[in-house]
């Protein structure tokens, strides 16, 4: 029992003296540089855009936005002039080639508040799509994922105020 | 020494464990118009009408017109094409659907009743334009009264109701 104990010992104390040689040695330098190069950066390209809509009076609206920022219309108009074109959140990734990532969006309600009051909205059944794979794939990979589109729904009570709304949602990747 | 081993291998373990995490906040907006509402300013108002032997029509232009057919006598009395205030999107086009079938008036004891079909309105093909300034607009309605002869349509006032849906084009 006694020897093996010490032979045990002595390959720590081996390990122990190696590291900081390593961490000494300009090789090491290069090792740290390689990490940053790994480090993953998150970015958002596109504002959430829903565009400019009015209540037809036929009940709660409500307004799918698609993650290819096409939208669906319930119980509501759409201006076709004097409106800004809707659009999907978009996101872009940047690291290193071949890690993997995991997209993490909201799975309940953010609000929209009417800006100068405090009306609120609600946006909801938010959906993700990876730049190669089908919607609802939440895990990528840099070099083929290098974006990512979000969609939501928003619902427009019958009896909201009009006016512009804003708010944002928070949007996090988790990596290796 | 045997802290000091426990406490390396734990490291060890930990390392292929490692997981980091960034987020942003993503911006979203909005913008809510208003809805299309209308309020009726006038009645669509036929007038007093004597109908004698046969009967016939009645017609209102959207422009306000009195004009009649068969045996009907037209007395010199207020009437009136139906006139909407439509409020909405400044300068947006504001279409209407009218009724497409004939609607009641009945009299008031209940006993009688005719008929105004034909509705006609000012709203031009592709939609009545809402005033830049002050985000209204104004609609005519018309239509056309049918009317049996006195004997089946007895003196008396006759109403009723229609109903008109008034939307963004």
């Amino acid at each position: 029992m006694k020897r093996i104990t010490y032979f045990a010992m002595a390959v720590i104390a081996l390990g122990v003296a190696a590291l900081p040689a390593t961490a000494a040695n300009p090789t090491a330098s290069a090792l740290v540089e390689a990490e940053l190069v790994q480090t993953v950066t998150l970015v958002k390209t596109v504002d959430m855009q829903f565009g400019k809509v009015a209540l037809t009076g036929e009940g709660v609206g409500t307004l799918v936005l698609g993650v290819d920022g096409v939208i669906t219309p319930t119980n509501l108009f759409v201006p076709t002039t004097g409106n800004v074109t809707p659009a999907a959140a978009v996101f872009g990734v940047n690291g290193l080639s071949g890690t993997s990532y995991t997209v993490s969006i909201p799975s309940g309600t953010v609000s929209l508040t009417k800006q100068g009051g405090t009306e609120t909205m609600d946006v909801s059944a938010f959906s993700v799509k990876l730049a190669s794979k089908v919607a609802g794939v939440t895990t990528g990979t840099i070099g083929a994922d290098n974006s990512f589109a979000v969609g939501a729904t928003l619902t427009i009570p019958t009896t909201q105020a009009e006016g512009k709304y804003t708010g944002s949602f928070p949007v996090s990747i988790s990596y290796n | 020494m045997k802290h000091i081993l426990a406490l390396f291998s734990l490291l060890l373990l930990a390392v292929p464990g490692l997981f980091a995490q960034t987020g942003v906040l993503g911006k979203m907006e909005v913008e809510l118009a208003v809805p299309v509402t209308a309020t009726e300013t006038e009645l669509l108002n036929f007038g007093r009408i004597v109908p004698e032997t046969a009967g016939g029509t009645v017609k209102i232009s959207p422009q306000g017109e009195r004009t009649s057919t068969g045996s009907i006598t037209l007395m010199d009395d207020a009437y009136s094409a139906g006139r909407f205030t439509v409020a909405g999107m400044p300068s947006s086009l504001v279409s209407i659907v009218l009724p497409q079938t004939p609607q009641r008036l009945v009299l008031s004891s209940g006993i009688s009743e005719v008929t105004v079909d034909e509705f006609t309105s000012d709203v031009p093909v592709g939609g009545q334009v809402v005033r830049q300034n002050d985000g209204k607009a104004e609609i005519s309605i018309g239509a056309t009264l049918y009317i049996a002869n006195g004997m089946s349509n007895p003196a008396g006032y006759y109403t009723g109701t229609y109903e008109v849906v008034f939307m963004y084009n």
